[in-house]
């Protein structure tokens, strides 16, 4: 909404009483952010939906079927145990009914009854998938939501830094963000696990990360193991803010405002600000995709450095063909990414009241 | 270049339509003024490519996974020497001719990452806004929907449940699930070039949509074209290196690229001993081929912003 509308809408209040004023615009706000929420929820449920949909029919469509890791084993067992055993998995899993058959008992066991299927995987044979998923999903938030406030606020701080005032010093630590952010994050976590784990002794190595319980010294020892992963997040997301924000801040600087303020003698520092604010909301739109970019990272990254979170169950899942348990990490990692950008995009309406009451993207 | 536009001028004047061969000529002739950073960039690239390609062609060199044997001892674990310039790894391969190969590949891996990816984002973000109407609406669903997907998770999803995986299938997967936030890009370009007036003029002189589209749309979001092109090559090359590096890339083992290079350290070492020279290689490769991408978009980045060139 611009200042003339505004105005307008002012005016009118002025009109008519002068004590309807606040309720008035408060009752705007309120209905057009509940309207922001109902459609964001119907859009992120029907993304959602399209989701498990896909994630559904793509190991039923894919050439070789869901239980092939089993159909390769079936070459060491006697042929007819093995055909007895991909039998009752079929029959377990489903598999022999129709796809449409196929596809309503998954909604239903989903959305009713929030079942997931249960694990074949040896040592957690028969457990509902949901149960052995549950507990890891707060290790990798814990991870990705700290890391995403993180390099939002540093990223664009150092990029506006940078592109405010373009010095030397400025533009080597604005290059070596940029760097550590070309580099491939999990070949970096290598690099920074040979410093600080073999060399140094900061942190302990992560094959020994324990499974989470209410307990101090368990806490304590996920703590340390915390750090290097959240560290290695943090350094190689701020190049792609700093990239945008110093951009940003170039344009700003050269913009109307600035320079007629400069003329008046305004404070340098006070000019910073304004133009950091200005170049700072666009990036906003960023944090949806850059959110979502994240929990692949993390994914990859879980695995390489041993920390207990959905990605390393999911790809060890994949490496012993546990079918339930590799659609079951999927959706949620679906279901974490749905919320995720459902409170991101809440957030922005709340910060820019363009989004609230503009309707339209 | 004279010639070039004097052909295209006397056309012009005759009210011929230019052919498309005028049209490139003349668009061959600005890029090789305004872009002139760039193009010696890229040509610098695709000499690199080539020296990759004569030297992974010479005798003894042609393949990446031969391992040493001279007929009493395998050669694995060599630290770099002057006959291994980069030690060997423990199947007794050269590491240095893998890091050639490897380069080579991933690099050819991601053109073709960056053609799907651009492909499809230039149909669904310039005809579904230009064709407009349930188009319109339909592309811009698809795409907003499409950027809320998790494209590493789907990319591990898909290819951890095919049994056989070739690096075609791998490419087709990575630009499949990479183009929405390209699209969106060039769909915003076109939505305001829609509504600027020679478009308009054309719409109603009753040229066809597909020829306005190739003809008028196109030239004008090339720069964007261009700059999604080199931005999917860069982040082709890195997704295909993670999952290979995971075990999930090319099943059949032929296609050495930099993330097999490394998939080898995961499997074998994982930090335990120090083989450096193994891991160190191809992230450095990687990175500066990422580098190189980075500065070939910024620049193209400088030189497409009018306030950015004045101010660089």
């Amino acid at each position: 909404m611009n200042s003339l509308e505004m105005n307008v809408i002012e005016e009118e209040d002025l009109k008519t009483s002068f004590l309807d004023e606040k309720t008035r615009a408060q009752k705007i706000v309120g209905n057009s952010f509940l309207r922001l929420i109902l459609r964001k929820l119907v859009f992120y449920f029907l993304v959602f939906f399209i989701a498990i949909t896909l994630a559904f029919l793509i190991p039923r469509l894919v050439p070789g079927s869901p239980l092939y890791y089993i159909r390769d084993l079936s070459g060491s067992i006697n042929p007819v145990d093995a055909a007895i055993i991909i039998a009752e998995l079929e029959a377990l899993f489903g598999l022999d009914l129709p796809l449409w058959n196929q596809y309503l008992i998954f909604l239903e066991q989903f959305f009713l009854h929030g079942n997931l299927g249960v694990s074949i995987n040896l040592p957690t044979i028969a457990e509902p998938v949901f149960d052995l998923i549950a507990p890891r999903i707060p290790f990798t938030l814990m991870i990705v939501i700290p890391a995403l406030i993180i390099t939002f606020f540093v990223g664009n701080w150092v990029g506006a830094w940078v592109g405010y005032k373009e010095t030397k010093p400025r533009k080597v630590v604005y290059y070596t963000f940029l760097i550590m952010g070309a580099a491939p994050f999990y070949w970096f976590a290598y690099v920074l696990t040979d410093i600080f784990v073999q060399y140094l002794h900061f942190f302990p190595p992560f094959t020994s990360t324990p499974e989470f319980s209410f307990d101090l010294a368990v806490i304590l020892e996920i703590m340390k193991h915390y750090w290097l992963p959240l560290i290695l997040m943090v350094l190689v997301n701020i190049g792609g803010w700093s990239t945008g924000a110093r951009s940003m801040m170039i344009y700003e600087r050269g913009s109307g405002y600035i320079l007629y303020s400069q003329k008046l003698g305004f404070k340098e520092s006070k000019l910073r600000k304004y133009a950091y604010r200005n170049s700072i909301l666009p990036q906003f739109t960023g944090l949806n995709l850059n959110f979502n970019n994240m929990i692949g990272q993390t994914i990859i990254l879980e695995f390489v450095l041993f920390w207990p979170g959905l990605g390393s169950l999911m790809i060890s899942a994949f490496t012993q063909g546990d079918y339930a348990m590799i659609m079951g990490t999927f959706i949620i990692i679906i279901l974490v990414i749905v919320i995720g950008n459902f409170l991101i995009d809440l957030s922005y309406g709340l910060l820019d009241p363009r989004i609230r009451i503009g309707g339209s993207e | 270049m004279a010639t070039e536009t004097t052909l295209i001028s006397k056309s012009l004047e005759k009210g011929e339509k230019s052919p498309i061969i005028n049209i490139l000529s003349k668009l061959w002739g600005t890029i090789k003024r305004r872009y002139k950073k760039q193009f010696i960039l890229i040509m610098g690239l695709l000499v690199f490519v080539l020296i990759l390609e004569i030297l992974t062609a010479l005798p003894g060199m042609t393949d990446p996974k031969y391992i040493l044997f001279d007929g009493v001892k395998y050669h694995s674990e060599y630290p770099p020497s002057w006959k291994y310039w980069l030690g060997t790894n423990s199947t007794s391969q050269d590491v240095a001719l893998l890091i050639l190969h490897g380069t080579k590949n991933s690099l050819y891996f991601g053109i073709g990452c960056a053609l799907i990816s651009t492909a499809v984002a230039l149909v669904v973000g310039i005809f579904g806004p230009f064709i407009g109407g349930v188009w319109d609406t339909a592309s811009s669903f698809i795409t907003n929907i499409a950027m809320v997907f998790p494209q590493i998770p789907f990319i591990l999803f898909i290819s951890s449940l095919m049994a056989t995986r070739s690096w075609v299938t791998v490419m087709l997967i990575i630009g499949l699930f990479s183009w929405p936030w390209a699209a969106r890009a060039i769909r915003s370009q076109v939505l305001t070039l829609r509504e600027r007036n020679f478009i308009k003029v054309s719409k109603m002189s009753a040229l066809g949509n597909m020829k306005i589209a190739f003809s008028e749309i196109i030239p004008n979001v090339l720069s964007y074209v261009i700059l999604v092109f080199s931005i999917s090559f860069g982040i082709g090359i890195i997704t295909e290196a993670g999952i290979s590096m995971l075990g999930l890339g090319d099943s059949s083992g032929n296609f050495v690229t930099l993330g097999y290079v490394l998939w080898y350290h995961q499997t074998e070492y994982i930090l335990n001993q120090n083989f450096y020279h193994i891991w160190l290689s191809p992230g450095i490769v990687l990175t500066l081929i990422f580098l190189i991408f980075y500065v070939i978009q910024s620049s193209f980045i400088m030189t497409f912003n009018p306030r950015t060139r004045e101010n660089m």
